[in-house]
């Protein structure tokens, strides 16, 4: 009862709401209102805490002590005993995840467990239950609804099982849905959709949507007004347009200036700013905090990228790598895959070559197979003349000293009982180079190279932030001094500001020590920013290829221009004008 | 939501750590004075377990803490000598099973293909087959001195160590280092002793403590029945069978040898069940 406005409650108020797991907090006092109908984002890097307070407004996170107020309408959520939470969850409040697959029950067919949903809120027949989940389905685009009630989880793709939670979270009528990272699992064409369809429940439903991300273009184009939080307290929030245009905080200011769109301007490296990235400080005042640097200014200490633009071959630079008609077929039980069909190109020296496309496209299984790491049905990879695939295990290990590549997962790429220095020093080891002082020198050099300091190199990965993980898996990569590196999806588990620093670090690198990249990535702004020549992928094939300019220019394929067409921009006026244009496309 | 499950976690180790610690203490602990009382047990036994007095079948006392046998020999030291060797054939069969488990398993996962199908057939013929079974055979062929005994035991507790070093490499084998270690060029024995086998010490460990235990049941299982350590050796089996059969006049003469063997296995189920969930905890 002590809403200042009784006449216009919002459909959620969070006031105060601190949330402390043992001494560490993970939100600190966020406040903030959802009026009813209201497109609300809270955006962030991880470890900012915005997840955790999303779930403290449905009572979900355990071992924690919650303090301040949440408020749906009326209804005082941290005062409730568990049965009149039961109640509210669902419809009230529901929410949806990140990842629909681990989301839904596998053993459960998606009607029933839509039917559950809407049996919990109300006392309905089971003829009745079924015909609204037919109902819900074909609300949120799920063709066929009728018969696909009786589909189970794994028949569905990304997107569509997307749609199913979404469904079930709209079963109960709720006043308040919060979308926590709703399309980050999935590609960016189906992201598009999933992002309009919570578009129209807002205007259809008036339901108050709070959007999670850490992506800013996709909260450019949904939200109306926008909460970042850093360390667990909101910095700074304003209307979108206010917020992209005008923004005040100066770690809004260095997380924008990090975004990589289409937009970016390539013949610079991404301003960042080094002292973002530790997560677990110890609480600061607003006003301590080390203010970022002008986002217009390049990284500290490093020297910026000179005239030329990197990943552009000289011209007349020989080719280093020569793919020819590979193939590769993945046997699954009694259905064949073809995950690569019939694919060929070219990366001359010094050059980035950029390898695009949707999850399944083939693109990790190309990058694979050039390393030798998956076999070949048929076709050749010619490394500086040498024919790689068929070579014998010594021949294909000594060729591994030229060439390297990088994964997407940095904790998974580095052996967790290994130090830092080990880590770097391996290879090294692998291949018998110097004696064990020596390796651990060169493995410092590298880890300079790469700007991680001595206070790191005794460390093991799970001391290590993921930016400096795949530093060490980059610092690995190039103690064996290779020429040619792969970079399979090498930034794409990293927050904007640190994806900024790798990718400023990898463009360095390059000029440095006249790499040659293929750099294989999902995402097209990081793939224009990267790379002097593309190839775009769909189901195995290449289905476009052309200069940098050319493609994001002008497009041939229906699908590059679909796929250029849903990347999301980080600024709310064209961010809003692109969807509308979008689905204008799509419902024609 | 992998971010907020990590949040959660490290947020809420603390507090389960603790409980965590202090359950494996007290199973260190636990275990650890068994252990030293066992195989010290000439120099800490309060009495020798082959001295007769006329104190037969009495009841816990000062002078015998856990009272007497039939013959009037102290069962608290009776049960510290039996313990030298209960645990010395665990101790013994455990590291045979280890040693050979983690070759086969890994030989069978490293060859892949023929070669790992044969080895683990191979093992899935042996589990299922009783192991009291085979150790009957076994014992009947070759003996039943504390040496043969730990032999066989350990032999008999190799396929399953197989299998779980096998799952255990097939897992890591999956892992990202694992191909970024192929990719660098790392040889063969490489990857096996310095990127993998770190890896799987843990589950190794664990599975340690589980075939210590088996083992002592094992070993009970077959002096119970006569077939294990014979007089004048003696082990926990062997005294709960004495006392079993003498079970009208004394109960504690059952009891207590019994006690030793479920202490023992239930601590080290214990240990095994906070080591798995510890070396999973490192992992982020």
């Amino acid at each position: 009862m002590n809403t200042p406005e009784p006449a216009t409650t919002p459909a959620l108020r969070v006031q105060d709401l601190t949330v402390r797991f043992g001494s560490t907090e993970a939100v600190r006092g966020v406040s903030f209102d959802l009026a009813a109908g209201s497109r609300t984002g809270l955006v962030g890097e991880s470890g900012s805490g915005k997840s955790v307070t999303a779930l403290s407004v449905m009572r979900l996170v355990q071992g924690a002590t919650t303090t301040g107020q949440v408020r749906l309408g009326d209804v005082d959520v941290l005062a409730l005993n568990r049965r009149r939470l039961q109640k509210i969850r669902g419809s009230r409040v529901a929410m949806i995840y990140q990842d629909p697959m681990s989301s839904l029950n596998p053993v459960h067919t998606i009607g029933a467990q839509i039917t559950e949903a809407i049996t919990l809120h109300s006392t309905v027949s089971r003829r009745d239950a079924r015909d609204r989940a037919v109902e819900l389905l074909s609300e949120v685009g799920v063709a066929r609804a009728q018969e696909r009630l009786d589909a189970y989880p794994h028949q569905f793709s990304g997107g569509m099982r997307q749609r199913v939670m979404i469904a079930m979270a709209l079963a109960g009528d709720p006043k308040v849905l919060i979308a926590d990272e709703p399309t980050t699992a999935l590609d960016v064409t189906i992201q598009a959709r999933i992002i309009d369809l919570l578009d129209r429940i807002v205007a259809e439903r008036h339901t108050a949507v709070l959007l999670i991300t850490h992506d800013l273009g996709v909260a450019a184009g949904f939200c109306d007004r926008i909460h970042v939080m850093q360390h667990g307290l909101i910095v700074e929030s304003a209307e979108a347009e206010e917020l992209y245009a005008r923004p005040q905080h100066p770690y809004t200011r260095s997380l924008l200036g990090a975004v990589v769109d289409l937009q970016t301007d390539v013949t610079r490296p991404i301003p960042t700013t080094a002292d973002i990235a530790p997560v677990r400080t110890s609480p600061i005042e607003v006003d301590e905090r080390p203010t970022a640097a002008e986002p217009t200014e390049p990284d500290t200490g490093r020297p910026p990228a000179g005239a030329t633009v990197p990943g552009i071959p000289q011209p007349g630079a020989p080719e280093l790598l020569r793919v020819t008609g590979i193939r590769k077929t993945f046997e699954l039980g009694h259905s064949e895959v073809r995950a690569v069909d019939d694919v060929s190109f070219a990366v001359r020296r010094g050059q980035t070559f950029g390898l695009v496309g949707e999850s399944g496209s083939g693109k990790s299984t190309v990058s694979s197979c050039i390393l030798g790491l998956t076999p070949i049905d048929a076709g050749r990879v010619e490394f500086d003349g040498t024919t790689v695939n068929g070579l014998g295990r010594t021949e294909l290990r000594e060729l591994r000293r030229r060439m390297q590549i990088v994964f997407q997962d940095p904790f998974a790429a580095l052996n967790r009982r290994h130090t830092v220095r080990r880590l770097v020093a391996a290879p090294l080891a692998a291949h018998g180079i110097g004696d064990r002082r020596e390796r651990a020198d060169r493995a410092v050099e590298m880890l300079e190279l790469v700007g991680l300091g001595t206070q790191y190199h005794d460390r093991l990965p799970r001391e290590l932030s993921g930016g400096q993980c795949q530093r060490v898996a980059i610092a690995r990569a190039l103690v064996l001094e290779p020429e040619f590196l792969v970079l399979d999806e090498a930034v794409s588990a990293l927050d904007v500001s640190l994806q900024a620093q790798v990718l400023n670090l990898l463009r360095e690198l390059q000029q440095r020590l006249d790499l040659t990249y293929l750099f294989v990535s999902h995402d097209l702004g990081v793939v224009r920013y990267m790379c002097s020549e593309i190839a775009v992928m769909q189901s195995g094939a290449i289905v476009e290829q052309a200069g940098r300019d050319e493609l994001f220019a002008e497009p041939k394929q229906e699908y590059t221009r679909a796929l250029l067409a849903a990347v999301p921009t980080a600024d709310p006026v064209t961010e809003k004008a692109r969807r509308a244009r979008s689905t204008a496309a799509v419902s024609a | 939501m992998a971010e907020v499950s990590a949040a959660v976690t490290a947020a809420a180790a603390p507090i389960r750590r603790r409980r965590r610690d202090v359950v494996v203490v007290i199973a260190l602990v636990v275990l650890a004075v068994i252990v030293i009382g066992s195989l010290f047990a000439p120099w800490l036994a309060p009495h020798d377990p082959t001295q007769l007095s006329r104190d037969r079948f009495a009841g816990p006392s000062a002078g015998h803490l856990l009272g007497t046998d039939e013959l009037g020999r102290d069962l608290l030291s009776r049960i510290m000598y039996a313990g030298r060797i209960t645990l010395s054939i665990a101790g013994g069969a455990a590291l045979i099973a280890m040693i050979l488990g983690a070759v086969w398993g890994m030989a069978a996962a490293f060859a892949r293909g023929l070669v790992d199908e044969i080895l683990m057939r191979l093992a899935d013929t042996a589990m299922a087959v009783p192991q009291m079974l085979l150790a009957l055979v076994f014992v009947a062929a070759f003996g039943s001195d504390p040496v043969r005994l730990a032999v066989i035991v350990g032999v008999l507790l190799t396929p399953v160590t197989a299998r779980m070093v096998r799952s255990a490499v097939l897992t890591e084998k999956q892992a990202d280092y694992y191909r970024a270690a192929i990719a660098y060029g790392a040889s063969r024995p490489r990857l096996v002793l310095t990127e993998v086998l770190p890896n799987v010490w843990a589950p190794i460990g664990v599975q340690a403590a589980i075939n210590v235990a088996n083992a002592i049941a094992l070993e009970a299982g077959l002096s119970f029945i006569g077939l294990g350590i014979q007089d004048p050796d003696i082990s926990w089996g062997l005294l709960v069978k004495w006392g079993y059969e003498k079970i009208s006049r004394s109960l504690g003469y059952v009891t207590f040898p019994a006690l030793a063997i479920l202490i023992t296995i239930w601590m080290l189920n214990l240990l095994a069940d906070q080591l798995g969930r510890t070396d999973s905890g490192t992992q982020r």
